[in-house]
């Protein structure tokens, strides 16, 4: 075994442009799934440490609506349990810096707590909590303004103790006076990497609420004999804080980020194991070229005594080894990517999901592991086929030419079940996906198996339909179509590879631009009026409260046909089908007629839907949240206020685009008589006559001229572009995916022009000696590359369109509850993808090319 | 004065490389060929026989010496200048036959006439004559594999003649052959060449082939040794 292990591996070693390419096939796509994973798990594992640390040894939480709860309800609580046992919080986003835009300022996380209470449940900001030096507790309680932040956090804001930091919070500028580091444990700083902690007074005053906190966290004894005062405890939480507040159990509460962005992650994933997919063709390609160059040896190694069985273990080993060489290497080039990829991520789950700053990848040994081993046993994998064929390999092989040999025995009966089995599965499985998002992947995965099956023959098709048109043509033509034909055996994976990776491509753009036209479409119908007026910020800061002043001031400005009023909160909502309490957004509006009439509403769009929000008598719930809820017209929603639960039927369910974890529409009278929520937003109509820009800078003046809180004034147009931009960032990360699968689509099919011109030399001799120049031979190999990057590309025509269908009425669907308005076929990246795929081809043969036509014809003719 | 040789090989030394070292089959190699004649090489296997005919077709470069063939001097030809000679004054039949296995017997022998820029009308009138004339006019559109070994040999002969060479090069064209079908493929081959009046250099271990060529030179020790000239 030891002498034969030698012998394929000098082999490979013999043929190192192969072998590189092997190498880097799986390089690639492990490098791929390293990075995306590295940096997932990062954003994730921050997120929720993040969590883990504010919440520290809290085993409920007390939260009640957008105003919070009254300060007085803690005190006395307090009183009650006993100072130790229960602690405030205020929760903000600052961004702090210099930069123009929002996007480009640090986003920092502010968390007002009082040290005093945080004995126990946060001991790290609690006096005498931390290590290596003690908390200012004099000065963060009596000066206003003051914060701690660990020794990274001030490092990269460059701060240290004694200096100042602008930040900006709901709008409002705010100076911030800094008292030094937070002495907090290594493990304990780690979650805290973007936090300021403030008195929270000082919190309570930036957030503008003096008189109100955000939630209360307990520490109970959850000791099984303490049940009676667990009980109590509870009691007098519900009988002071009101019937509006909500008891949840730590360990009960929504999952992290992982979470919240289950589908966003599952989708990322499945793009980066793509990758590897089309990487593991290359393994497949490379190993089965080597044992066909290699099957004389093994005859001779059959007639010396070496049996079936070890050749086949034998290969088996060698694609081991070059698996798991590719993959280390691929899990360094991921590691690096990480870094880079980290920040667009974290941008996009900003935009999304939740507002927090993250700055260094951190790398998990486990991760990286995994993926190295998914690496090398997909290359594995991907080398069965040919070890088998290895073994099979006889000594009577020796007599025969290895070409001959090599030649695949038609089954087309096989070929037609494989196919009919794996169509017939993914119709199967996407037809009944229900909300299975993986089931739907792996319905995708059979469509593309099926694709693959089909491409061998469907390119016989193809160049005997090539070679029926260039029938009149000269020999030397006709030569360059049938050779290629001849050569299917040998191309067969790697054309389908590439079939695949273009198919990726043409499906990713039918499904980014059929979703591109529906959000710009639906934003339109969603916004009706002309300008948009709101707080400046990312996803948790989308409920920041206009001050006061700012709304009358942009209420009394004249011009103004008509206005739009929206309160935005989060309540905890449950239902008869989900009778656990879940935070959801809600949206209290004060319509317009036009805002009623416009609205896009999918369901209940008739007088009586369409008329519940401004008669108060039902709620509008967003696409994705029926979906995920398995909720219906008719079904009751019951929301949490000030005075305890309150039911609203669902009088029409409505497209949304803007929240994937779903949302409700109420009228803005209802919500105000249930749960007091202040406006958030206001779209203004302007009045006949009136333009539209000078209206816009009118209402800028008045709200800069009411309060020194900064707002954001969009027109229309404005706005559906900054939409559009949030969009095209988020699929900026789809976009580099599908460049990676198309490199190493690529690198396939060079690879396997490569080796087979590598076999065909003794025929390009032989057209040497018959008087072919140089540039003829040049034109040989180049011809047949484009063949093959036609061929690729026209099959890849008919799968993307098909893909892309899949990706938008059942992935996009499942992963993020919502239809296309539209889905259509992008003519234009067609087309694009047709010369690319010619292009990419050419380009792969150019350097077998300038190779054979600089070969020496004797050379060949050896190999003859 | 006597006509110019067709070949004319000067002093010609060549080495070929066996692993790590190189060992000389070629030292001092002279040799004339007038139009029209027929020489055959003998000698043993590994002797260079058939580096001599690479050389000769410049297919591969000599280490010193001079070649030339059909009036070209091969060693100073660019690679251009070899390949227009091969096309259009040489012809090559292998032992193996090489025929292209993705093109017909027809065009197999049509594909020397287009490399060198024939035009069709005139070579499909050619290539249906030599079908004719090595008798698989009726095999035009078979492929090769479908062929005998006598029959691949013939397409390959009339391959070689299509373009009506000055030279023809023959490399054990009955090597693969029985004695009835190299019986054959060698009077085609005669029979063909004189009636173009090409030259012959023929490599070869058969004495009937040996025989049938107006001189024959053993290639040994790496120099080349007048055996048997006919009529001697």
């Amino acid at each position: 075994m030891r002498l034969l292990l030698r012998f394929g591996l000098r082999h490979h070693r013999r043929h190192p442009l192969q072998t590189l390419l092997t190498l880097l096939g799986i390089a690639a796509g492990v490098a791929l799934l390293v990075a995306m994973q590295t940096a997932q798990r990062t954003a994730e594992r921050a997120f929720d440490q993040a969590l883990a640390t504010v919440a520290g040894n809290a085993t409920h939480t007390v939260t009640a609506g957008p105003d919070g709860l009254p300060v007085a309800a803690y005190a006395a609580l307090r009183r009650e349990l006993g100072g130790r046992s229960v602690a405030p919080s205020v929760r903000l986003v600052a961004r702090a810096g210099s930069g123009e835009t929002l996007g480009e300022r640090t986003v920092l996380r502010v968390l007002g707590v009082d040290p005093l209470a945080d004995v126990e449940l946060r001991p790290w900001a609690a006096p005498g909590g931390g290590v290596g030096g003690a908390l200012p507790l004099g000065e963060l309680l009596t000066r206003a303004g003051s914060f701690v932040a660990t020794p990274a956090v001030l490092a990269r804001l460059g701060v240290q103790r004694g200096g100042e930091l602008s930040l900006t919070i709901g709008g409002r500028p705010v100076r911030a006076h800094c008292l030094g580091e937070l002495p907090a444990p290594p493990a304990v700083a780690a979650g805290l990497d973007d936090v300021l902690l403030v008195d929270v007074a000082t919190a309570q005053e930036w957030g503008g609420r003096p008189d109100r906190v955000d939630r209360l966290d307990l520490r109970l004894d959850l000791a099984a004999d303490r049940t009676a005062e667990r009980e109590r405890a509870l009691a007098a939480v519900a009988s002071h804080c009101g019937p509006g507040a909500r008891i949840v159990a730590t360990g009960s509460q929504q999952g992290g980020l992982g979470q919240l962005a289950r589908g966003f992650r599952i989708n990322l994933t499945a793009l980066s194991l793509l990758s590897l997919l089309v990487g593991a063709f290359l393994v497949h390609e490379t190993m089965r070229l080597s044992v066909v160059a290699r099957r004389e040896a093994f005859g001779v190694l059959r007639a010396l005594g070496v049996t079936g069985g070890q050749l086949a273990r034998a290969v088996v080993v060698e694609t081991a080894v070059l698996g798991l060489l590719g993959s280390l290497l691929g899990a360094g080039l991921g590691a690096f990517a990480a870094q880079a990829l980290l920040q667009p991520l974290v941008r996009t789950l900003n935009d999304h999901y939740a507002t927090f700053s993250l700055q260094e990848v951190r790398y998990e040994p486990l991760v990286l592991v995994a993926c190295v081993l998914v690496g090398a046993l997909v290359a594995m994998a991907a080398g069965l086929a040919p070890a088998i064929a290895a073994g099979r390999v006889t000594a009577r092989d020796v007599l025969v030419p290895a070409r001959a040999a090599s030649g695949e025995r038609r089954r087309p009966w096989a070929r037609i079940a494989v196919f009919a089995a794996f169509a017939g599965l993914a119709t199967a499985l996407l037809t009944t996906v229900g909300t299975r998002l993986v089931q739907g992947y792996l319905g995708t995965l059979a469509l593309v198996l099926a694709a693959v099956v089909v491409v061998p023959p469907a390119m016989g098709v193809f160049l005997r339909a090539v070679g029926w048109l260039v029938r009149g043509s000269g020999p030397f033509v006709r030569y360059v179509v049938r050779s290629t034909a001849a050569a299917r055996p040998h191309l067969g994976l790697p054309v389908a590879a590439m079939v695949l990776a273009l198919g990726t491509t043409i499906g990713m753009a039918t499904l980014v631009g059929s979703f591109r036209d529906s959000v710009a479409g639906w934003l339109a119908q969603v916004l009706p009026g002309d300008v948009f007026v709101s707080v400046p910020g990312g996803h948790d800061e989308r409920a920041l409260p206009f001050a006061p002043a700012i709304v009358a001031a942009l209420q009394a400005v004249p011009g103004v046909a008509a206005r739009t009023e929206y309160r935005r909160t989060v309540v905890s909502m449950r239902t008869a089908a989900n009778p656990n309490e879940d935070e959801v957004d809600v949206v209290g509006v004060q319509p317009t007629v036009r805002w009623t009439t416009s609205f896009p509403l999918l369901q209940g769009d008739d007088a009586r839907g369409r008329a519940a929000i401004a008669n108060g008598d039902g709620a509008w719930i967003s696409e994705p949240l029926a979906f995920r809820r398995g909720l219906r017209l008719g079904d009751v929603l019951t929301i949490r206020g000030t005075g305890g639960p309150v039911a609203l039927p669902i009088a029409a369910i409505y497209r949304d685009y803007s929240n994937e974890r779903g949302e409700a529409i109420v009228g803005a009278s209802w919500l105000q008589q249930h749960l007091p929520v202040p406006v958030t937003a206001l779209s203004f109509e302007a009045a006949p006559g009136v333009e539209v820009e000078p209206l816009a800078a009118t209402l800028r003046a008045a709200a800069a001229s009411a309060d020194t809180q900064a707002v954001s004034v969009r027109v229309q147009g404005e706005l559906r572009s900054s939409s559009l931009q949030v969009f095209d960032r988020t699929f900026a990360i789809t976009g580099v995916m599908r460049l990676l699968c198309l490199c190493v689509a690529f690198v396939g099919i060079y690879a396997a022009f490569a080796a087979l011109q590598l076999e065909r030399a003794g025929e390009i001799g032989l057209l040497r000696c018959l008087g072919a120049r140089p540039r003829q031979i040049g034109l040989v190999v180049l011809g047949q590359t484009a063949l093959l990057g036609l061929c690729a590309g026209l099959l890849a025509l008919p799968l993307g369109v098909l893909l892309g269908h899949v990706l938008a009425h059942v992935i996009n669907r499942v992963s993020f509850g919502w239809t296309l308005v539209t889905v259509s076929v992008p003519w234009r990246a067609l087309g694009e993808v047709l010369v690319l795929a010619i292009v990419a081809a050419t380009l792969a043969g150019l350097q077998p090319a300038w190779r054979f036509a600089r070969m020496r014809p004797a050379e060949g003719l050896r190999e003859a | 004065m006597p006509p110019a040789s067709v070949v004319s090989l000067r002093n010609v030394h060549k080495s070929v490389h066996e692993g790590r070292g190189s060992r000389r089959v070629l030292a001092g190699v002279d040799l004339d060929v007038a139009p029209g004649e027929a020489v055959a090489v003998l000698g043993r296997s590994g002797s260079g026989k058939s580096t001599l005919l690479n050389l000769i077709a410049g297919i591969d470069d000599v280490d010193e010496g001079s070649v030339r063939t059909c009036e070209v001097d091969v060693v100073q030809a660019d690679e251009r200048q070899r390949a227009r000679l091969r096309s259009e004054r040489l012809g090559f039949v292998f032992q193996a036959f090489h025929l292209l296995p993705t093109l017909t017997v027809a065009e197999n022998i049509a594909l020397p006439l287009e490399l060198a820029g024939v035009a069709r009308s005139v070579a499909e009138p050619r290539v249906r004559e030599l079908l004719a004339r090595i008798g698989l006019a009726d095999r035009a559109l078979a492929w090769p594999d479908v062929l005998s070994g006598g029959e691949q040999q013939r397409v390959a002969v009339a391959r070689a003649l299509a373009t009506r060479p000055q030279l023809l090069l023959c490399d054990e064209p009955t090597g693969n052959l029985d004695d009835a079908a190299s019986t054959v493929v060698l009077d085609l081959l005669h029979e063909l060449r004189r009636a173009h009046g090409a030259a012959l250099v023929v490599v070869t271990h058969s004495a009937a082939t040996a025989a049938s060529c107006d001189r024959q030179l053993q290639l040994d020790g790496g120099v080349l040794h007048g055996l048997v000239a006919k009529g001697s």
